[in-house]
């Protein structure tokens, strides 16, 4: 059995594009800008975030992100998710603890080498998608025939070629945020970070959306930090998967998926995945039923 | 052209040739009316003359100055007013009163510190427009959506790239919007100004002929006036349609209303200081002929409250803002669910409703008083001419923009189309019916207003137009202030339960 061991699979010596060989790598490898060991990217010690004197919503928290792997967040409802990867990105400061990126502390603004993609459609919708993709590279100063050829890829690897001088109100949700993604993607982060971003897109998109997001993980050689609440989809994507209590959340669990590098949405048919999943939701069920009694409570 | 606008041109069409008939026919008497071709072959006859394309240039010229000018004070103010809560908060009901005052009281302020020349005129364009581009900038800042602020923190853009590259863009639409309002708005202050106190351009030539019974030439101006403000209308609104439909506008909801009490009670005081300390100010700049101080207007005002003629004309104004309040909001509250219910018919109807209203109402005052002669009938037009369209549109805006499950789910329960119309339609659209509402007295009062101006003997608005005739600035400043204290109130109250009501829902 491979799920759930405590060694992870060995990458493949190239993974990159292995499985879509067809398609062109637009986003090339993340280059690693401070020479650092295969080990800690990011590092959150002791982390807290209280809102105001009484939301007490996050932490405290101790979460290393290794190099290169696939890390998914999984907790109830409000339990702070969308907290931690706020204050990782460096868009809200923690009220107590520290975090690093690369070494280097991380304090109220998004340092070089992070890439965030939200839930809610944040595409700018007085842009074209060519315009909408290239965005990031013409504030960074990329201008020219190289900016040029990496938007043209990402809008290729995307599959969005018929709609590159379309704009968003033009295209479906999933189109949208695959907009995004590749907005976010052809900055080329080291750490990417994405908080639901399928969360409102119908299954059969969200499966199809994970396997392109599997690709292009491959293909940058990121380390991607995932949140959402579809345990499925976690334990397809995931290296490890971190599971939250409810508020204020903190990690009960760290389980390790053991998945091979170039896997694809086709995992979910081995039984390793149905054990990942109910293991999963064995630790969740009770934090999900705390904070639905909690919600009653403030409700009533 | 869209199946809805050959449908348009059609009723447009049909509307002009029912007049024409009318007219021919003798329903419509000449001394009210002429035909629709008389007017044209008048207005032909007019451009040909020397006077005419210069009153017109003078006309557009004031109206161009005076929306670029609100364009500017307008974005500026929405701006500020955006970056100050607690500001904004305090003045929001003197926001949604603004439309009730009648500027045309301050016309002898603009004549002694502008001048005897085309800047009052630009000054009453102006203060007519500012406000709707100052609500348009807010409106458009307050719906963009939160997350792009966060795209532009994760590109780290600075304050100026922020504001360049999102915020301006997000807020796109909805200024356009802005700029099609102050426009319009413009045209609507300036023509109007023209016309009650101006000695050239389009409104003064409208109000000269009228008065020296050339009714062949009013009615040939007013027809320019209407085909100007029409294609004016439908140009800008065919912008905007396309602006709007290439940015997907409008995808987050307006930033609502959750101050303290005290909190606005303290910055209602600072307000009303500021605005004394202005008027005193403005009073020591242009004298006593000009802008009575406010300690002398409060003066004025005590010894009216003991002069029972004033109690005469308050009544005299109460009835009749009334009477068109409850056409207004009734009839066009109605008119609004029954035309929105009905997709294909709004969609014809509401640009036509549109342009219908951006015509300046005080040109047609001539009209009205043709068709009710002097006194209470031509007043409670006027303010219904004002009211009744506004309630209409927001209350059809309301019912189309109905998340449309609740229909399904009517239907699925089998219900009638009365049972629909009562038991989800109407509840499903009630915080909507109050916003247009609000929006509706305001206008309503000031149509009213303009009616006593010109259409009658009693009421307030005639006291401030006697005031004006016979230069008692203390009277007309008295009752101008009364008038707006009691639109305060009246939308303060009303604005609190429109953000209630926008709350609950």
């Amino acid at each position: 059995m491979r799920g759930l061991s405590s060694e992870r699979a060995p990458a493949p010596q190239d993974p990159a594009g292995a499985s879509h060989p067809a398609h062109p790598i637009p986003f090339g490898r993340a280059p690693s800008s401070n020479g650092l060991a295969a080990g800690a990217h990011a590092v959150m010690t002791g982390v807290t975030r209280v809102f105001g004197s009484a939301v007490h919503a996050l932490g405290p928290v101790d979460l290393e992100l290794r190099r290169g792997e696939f890390f998914s967040i999984v907790g109830p409802s409000g339990c702070g998710k969308s907290t931690l990867l706020d204050v990782l990105a460096g868009l809200s400061s923690p009220t107590d603890g520290t975090i690093t990126f690369e070494g280097k502390r991380v304090r109220g603004t998004v340092p070089d080498g992070v890439g965030v993609v939200f839930q809610e459609d944040a595409s700018f919708p007085w842009l074209t998608v060519r315009d909408n993709i290239g965005f990031g590279l013409r504030r960074a100063g990329f201008r020219g025939p190289e900016a040029e050829e990496r938007v043209r890829h990402a809008i290729d690897f995307m599959g969005l070629n018929d709609f590159a001088g379309a704009y968003p109100n033009q295209l479906s949700g999933g189109m949208r945020q695959r907009v995004c993604i590749a907005r976010t993607l052809v900055m080329r982060p080291r750490l990417v970070l994405l908080d639901e971003p399928f969360g409102a897109l119908d299954q059969q998109t969200r499966l199809l959306m994970g396997d392109e997001l599997l690709r292009l993980w491959r293909a940058s050689g990121a380390t991607v930090l995932l949140i959402t609440h579809a345990l499925d989809e976690a334990a397809m994507l995931s290296d490890r998967i971190g599971v939250m209590s409810s508020r204020p959340g903190r990690f009960i669990e760290i389980v390790e998926t053991g998945w091979p590098r170039d896997r694809t949405s086709a995992i979910a048919a081995e039984p390793a995945f149905g054990e990942v999943t109910t293991r999963l939701w064995n630790t969740l069920r009770e934090e999900s039923l705390k904070a639905m009694a909690s919600q009653r409570r403030v409700a009533g | 052209m869209t199946r809805a606008g050959i449908q348009r041109l059609l009723i447009t069409a049909a509307a002009v040739l029912a007049l024409e008939a009318s007219c021919r026919l003798g329903y419509v008497g000449r001394a009210t009316m002429i035909p629709p071709s008389e007017m044209l072959a008048e207005l032909v006859r007019l451009m040909g003359t020397d006077g005419f394309w210069s009153q017109i240039g003078f006309t557009l010229r004031n109206i161009l100055a005076a929306a670029a000018a609100a364009m500017v004070a307008g974005f500026a103010g929405g701006v500020a007013l955006h970056a100050l809560p607690r500001v904004r908060r305090a003045v929001e009901p003197l926001i949604a009163s603004y439309y009730a005052l009648p500027f045309f009281v301050l016309y002898p302020l603009f004549i002694v510190l502008l001048g005897m020349n085309a800047l009052p005129i630009i000054a009453m364009g102006f203060l007519y427009a500012v406000m709707a581009m100052v609500t348009a900038t807010l409106s458009g800042l307050d719906r963009i959506p939160p997350v792009l602020r966060k795209v532009g923190r994760t590109y780290r853009l600075d304050r100026v790239q922020d504001a360049l590259l999102i915020q301006l863009p997000a807020a796109g639409p909805h200024i356009f919007t802005g700029v099609k309002l102050a426009l319009s708005y413009s045209v609507t202050g300036v023509i109007g100004a023209e016309f009650i106190l101006a000695g050239s351009g389009l409104g003064y030539s409208i109000a000269f002929a009228y008065n020296n019974l050339q009714d062949r030439t009013m009615y040939a101006l007013l027809l320019f006036v209407v085909v100007f403000v029409s294609s004016l209308t439908v140009l800008l609104h065919w912008a905007e349609q396309r602006v709007r439909h290439r940015s997907g506008a409008g995808r987050v909801g307006a930033a609502r209303d959750t101050a303290g009490a005290g909190e606005k009670l303290v910055a209602a005081a600072v307000i009303a200081l500021l605005i004394l300390g202005g008027w005193q100010l403005f009073h020591g700049l242009a004298g006593d002929e000009a802008l009575a101080s406010p300690a002398v207007t409060l003066n004025r005002m005590t010894v009216l409250f003991g002069n029972p003629s004033f109690w005469e004309n308050v009544a005299e104004t109460a009835k009749a803002l009334g009477l068109s309040l409850l056409i207004s909001c009734i009839g066009g509250g109605l008119a609004g669910v029954l035309i929105g219910a009905n997709r294909a018919l709004s969609d014809v109807l509401e640009p036509l409703f549109v342009t219908l209203y951006a015509i300046p109402k005080v040109t047609l005052y001539p009209v009205i008083l043709l068709l009710f002669g002097l006194g209470m009938p031509a007043k409670v037009a006027f303010g219904t001419l004002h009211g009744f369209i506004p309630m209409m549109l927001v209350t059809m805006g309301a019912i189309r923009a109905m998340n449309p499950v609740l229909r399904r789910s009517a239907r699925a329960m089998r219900l009638t189309r009365m049972q629909m119309l009562t038991a989800v339609l109407v509840p499903a659209t009630v915080p909507e019916i109050v916003t247009g509402l609000r929006i509706s007295f305001s206008i309503t009062l000031l149509g009213v207003m303009v009616g006593e101006m010109f259409a009658s003997k009693r009421g307030l608005g005639f006291m401030i137009m006697n005031g004006i005739s016979v230069n008692d600035t203390a009277t007309m400043m008295s009752v101008t202030v009364l008038i707006g204290l009691f639109a305060l109130a009246v939308n303060s109250a009303l604005l609190a339960l429109d953000n209630r009501m926008h709350r609950v829902a």
